[in-house]
C-alpha cells in the first residue's frame, strides 16, 4: 500500500514536469513540445528575465548613432524617447552568441534611416544567447514574450497598431520573432533571416517561426544544408508566406574560399573570423542589409527547385511579377496566397550582392569551330562584363541560350558585343559571328533583338546593333 | 575575448588549410588571397596598396579602369578582358611603379 502510493506520487510528479512563471510573461514548462521530444530531448527551463537582461535599444532618424534604452518596467521611457507613434517600428533580433550592439544590427538601422523614417529597436539578449545552445534555444521563449510585452505596451499606452510592427530576426532571433508574433494578434510582418534548424525544425508551429505568427512572414534561407554532416545551421523547412532560397539556399558564393582568405576579411579579422565559422549562415543578414538600399536588385523567381532555376526553366517573371528578397518583400502582389511559395535567385560573392538576371539567345554564323562564345551587354545605365553563353562546337545556324546575373541593371539595352575564343592555334584564322542575339530582362516580357552580318576572328569583339525593322517583318 | 577567439580560430584555420586539395596557392577563386596572377583562375591578382593584401579579381570590363599586363604579376588595376585593350598614357616611371592606368576599350571601336 505504501509502495503503491509512493509510486503513484512519483509518477504524478514526473508527468506534471516543472514549470516557471514570470510576471507579465506567463508560465513556461518543460513538457512537450518544448522538451522531452526527439527534436528537443533535454529538459531545460528558460532563464528568468532578470538573468537574460533583455534590452531594447532605440535608434531613430533623430538619433541614428546613440541609442536610447526602452524599459519594459517603465513605459515612460518610451514617451521620453524619440519614439514616434506615426512611424513604423522595426525590431532587429540577433541570434546565438550574438549581441544587440554588433555592427550588423546597428548597420541595419542606419541603412533604414537612408530610405525611410522609422523607429528601429535593436533587441539585445546577449546574456541569454551567449550560453549553451540548448539553454539559449529555451531562452528564446522568454525573450519572445518580452518583445510581445513591449509591443503590448505600445498598443495599450500609445494606441499603436501592431500592424505597423516588423520583427527581423536572425538565427535564433527568428524564432524569438516567431514567439513574439504568436503572442501578438495582428502583428504586421516578420522576417526570418536563416532561422536556425537545431531544436526547431520539425517542431509544432507554436515552437518555431511559421506563417501564422504574423500577417506576412518572409524567410531567407542561406544555410539550409543538413546540420549533420554539412554543419548547415539554418532550417530547410518552409517557414513563411514567402521563402527565399538565394543560390539554392545551402551554399553561398564566396563562402568556399580557403581558410586564410576567409578569415583575413576585407572588413577586418573579427568579421572574417565570424565568416570562417558560419559564412553561409551570416549571409542572410548581409543580403537583407543590402536589399534596403537596392529596391530592385534581389528579384526572386518562383520555381519548384534550384535545379530548375539553374536550368533556366523559371524565366522570366510570371504575370504577377517577382518579389524582391529582403526589405521590400512585402510589396509583392502575390504575397497573400494560401500556399507557401518558394523563390530562387542568385547573388554576388562579396559585398554588392545585388544581381540582375538576363537571358541571352543567339544564332551563330560564319565557320564551324570548337570554342566558347561570350556576350557583353551595353545599355543606358552602363555595360556588363563578358559572360559565357556557350562552350563546344560552334556551328553556323545553331541557336544557343543562357542566363546570367549581371552586377548592374544596364537599363535600356542599346547594343550587344559578341566574342569567341578557343585554346588552340587556328592556322586558317576562322571567322565566327552572331547573326542575331535576343536579350530579355528577368522582370520584363520585352525582348530586344540585335543583328549583324559580319563575322570576326578569335578574341575580336563584334558589335551588334538593334535589328532593322525590315528584318522583323 | 575576441582576441582569444581569433587566435583559436586562426589555429584551427591553419590546421584546416594545410591538407586542403586546392591549398592556398593555385587555382584560386575570386576573393582568395594571392601573390601572383598565375595563381588565380581569373588571371588577375589585385591589391589596393603596395602593402595591402592582394586577392584574385575578375579582369577589367570595357569602359573601366585597367593597367596593361606586366611581368610583376600583381596589379593595382586588373588588365582587360579579351578583345579589349588598355588605352592610356604610358611612362617609364609608371611601368616601374605599376601605375600605367588606362581604360579598357574595344580594339575594333574605330570601325563604328
Amino acid at each position: 500500500m505504501l509502495t503503491l502510493w509512493t509510486v503513484s506520487l512519483f509518477l504524478l510528479g514526473a508527468a506534471q514536469g516543472k514549470e516557471v512563471c514570470y510576471d507579465n510573461l506567463g508560465c513556461f514548462s518543460d513538457a512537450e513540445p518544448w522538451a522531452g521530444t526527439a527534436i528537443r530531448p533535454l529538459k531545460l527551463l528558460p532563464w528568468s528575465p532578470e538573468k537574460i537582461n533583455t534590452r531594447f535599444l532605440l535608434y531613430t532618424n533623430e538619433n541614428p548613432t546613440a541609442f536610447q534604452t526602452l524599459q519594459l518596467s517603465d513605459p515612460l521611457t518610451i514617451g521620453a524617447s524619440n519614439f514616434q507613434v506615426a512611424r513604423k517600428t522595426r525590431f532587429i533580433i540577433h541570434g546565438f552568441i550574438d549581441k544587440g550592439e554588433e555592427n550588423w544590427v546597428v548597420d541595419m538601422c542606419k541603412n533604414m534611416f537612408q530610405v525611410e523614417e522609422v523607429n528601429c529597436i535593436c533587441v539585445d539578449w546577449k546574456k541569454g544567447s551567449q550560453t549553451t545552445y540548448t539553454q539559449a534555444a529555451n531562452n528564446v521563449r522568454v525573450v519572445g514574450a518580452q518583445v510581445a510585452q513591449m509591443i503590448d505596451i505600445l498598443v495599450k499606452n500609445y494606441s499603436y497598431s501592431p500592424s505597423k510592427v516588423h520583427l527581423i530576426g536572425h538565427s535564433l532571433g527568428a524564432h524569438v520573432a516567431g514567439e513574439a508574433g504568436s503572442r501578438t494578434p495582428g502583428l504586421g510582418r516578420i522576417t526570418g533571416l536563416d532561422p536556425v534548424e537545431a531544436n526547431f525544425e520539425g517542431t509544432p508551429e507554436e515552437v518555431r517561426l511559421d506563417p501564422s505568427d504574423a500577417d506576412f512572414v518572409d524567410v531567407i534561407h542561406t544555410d539550409a544544408a543538413p546540420l549533420i554532416p554539412f554543419l548547415g545551421f539554418g532550417t530547410n523547412q518552409m517557414s513563411g508566406h514567402l521563402d527565399f532560397f538565394p543560390n539554392g539556399g545551402q551554399s553561398m558564393p564566396g563562402c568556399k574560399k580557403n581558410a586564410l582568405s576567409q578569415i583575413v576579411d576585407i572588413d577586418g579579422i573579427w568579421s572574417g573570423t565570424r565568416d570562417f565559422v558560419a559564412c553561409n549562415h551570416l549571409r542572410s543578414y548581409k543580403y537583407y542589409l543590402e536589399s534596403i538600399l537596392n529596391p530592385d536588385g534581389f528579384a526572386a523567381y518562383p520555381c519548384a527547385s534550384y535545379k530548375d532555376f539553374e536550368s533556366n526553366k523559371c524565366f522570366p517573371c510570371p504575370d504577377q511579377g517577382c518579389p524582391q528578397m529582403g526589405h521590400y518583400a512585402d510589396k509583392f502582389a502575390g504575397k497573400s496566397g494560401d500556399e507557401p511559395q518558394k523563390f530562387f535567385l542568385n547573388t554576388g560573392e562579396a559585398k554588392n550582392f545585388a544581381r540582375w538576371r538576363y537571358r541571352v539567345s543567339l544564332i551563330l554564323s560564319g565557320r564551324m569551330v570548337t570554342g566558347q562564345v561570350k556576350v557583353a551587354l551595353f545599355g543606358s545605365k552602363g555595360n556588363t562584363r563578358q559572360y559565357d553563353i556557350f562552350r563546344g562546337i560552334i556551328k553556323p545556324g545553331a541557336t544557343h541560350s543562357s542566363e546570367f546575373d549581371a552586377k548592374l541593371d544596364v537599363g535600356t539595352i542599346e547594343k550587344v558585343k559578341f566574342l569567341w575564343n578557343n585554346q588552340v592555334i587556328n592556322p586558317s584564322f576562322p571567322k565566327v559571328g552572331a547573326a542575331k542575339i535576343t536579350v530579355q530582362k528577368g522582370e520584363e516580357r520585352t525582348e530586344y533583338n540585335f543583328c549583324s552580318e559580319e563575322t570576326v576572328r578569335e578574341d575580336t569583339l563584334l558589335t551588334l546593333l538593334p535589328c532593322e525593322t525590315s528584318d522583323t517583318v | 575575448m575576441k582576441v582569444l577567439v581569433v587566435l583559436l580560430v586562426t589555429l584551427v584555420a591553419v590546421a584546416y588549410a594545410a591538407p586542403g586539395p586546392r591549398g592556398l596557392f593555385i587555382n584560386l577563386e575570386d576573393g582568395e588571397i594571392c601573390v601572383n596572377s598565375m595563381q588565380c583562375k581569373s588571371r588577375c591578382c589585385q591589391h589596393d596598396t603596395i602593402l595591402g593584401i592582394a586577392r584574385c579579381t575578375h579582369k577589367a570590363m570595357e569602359n573601366s579602369e585597367c593597367s596593361p599586363k606586366t611581368l610583376y604579376g600583381i596589379y593595382y588595376r586588373c588588365p582587360c578582358e579579351r578583345g579589349l585593350t588598355c588605352e592610356g598614357d604610358r611612362s617609364i616611371i609608371g611601368a616601374i611603379t605599376n601605375t600605367n592606368y588606362g581604360v579598357c576599350l574595344d580594339s575594333t571601336r574605330s570601325k563604328q
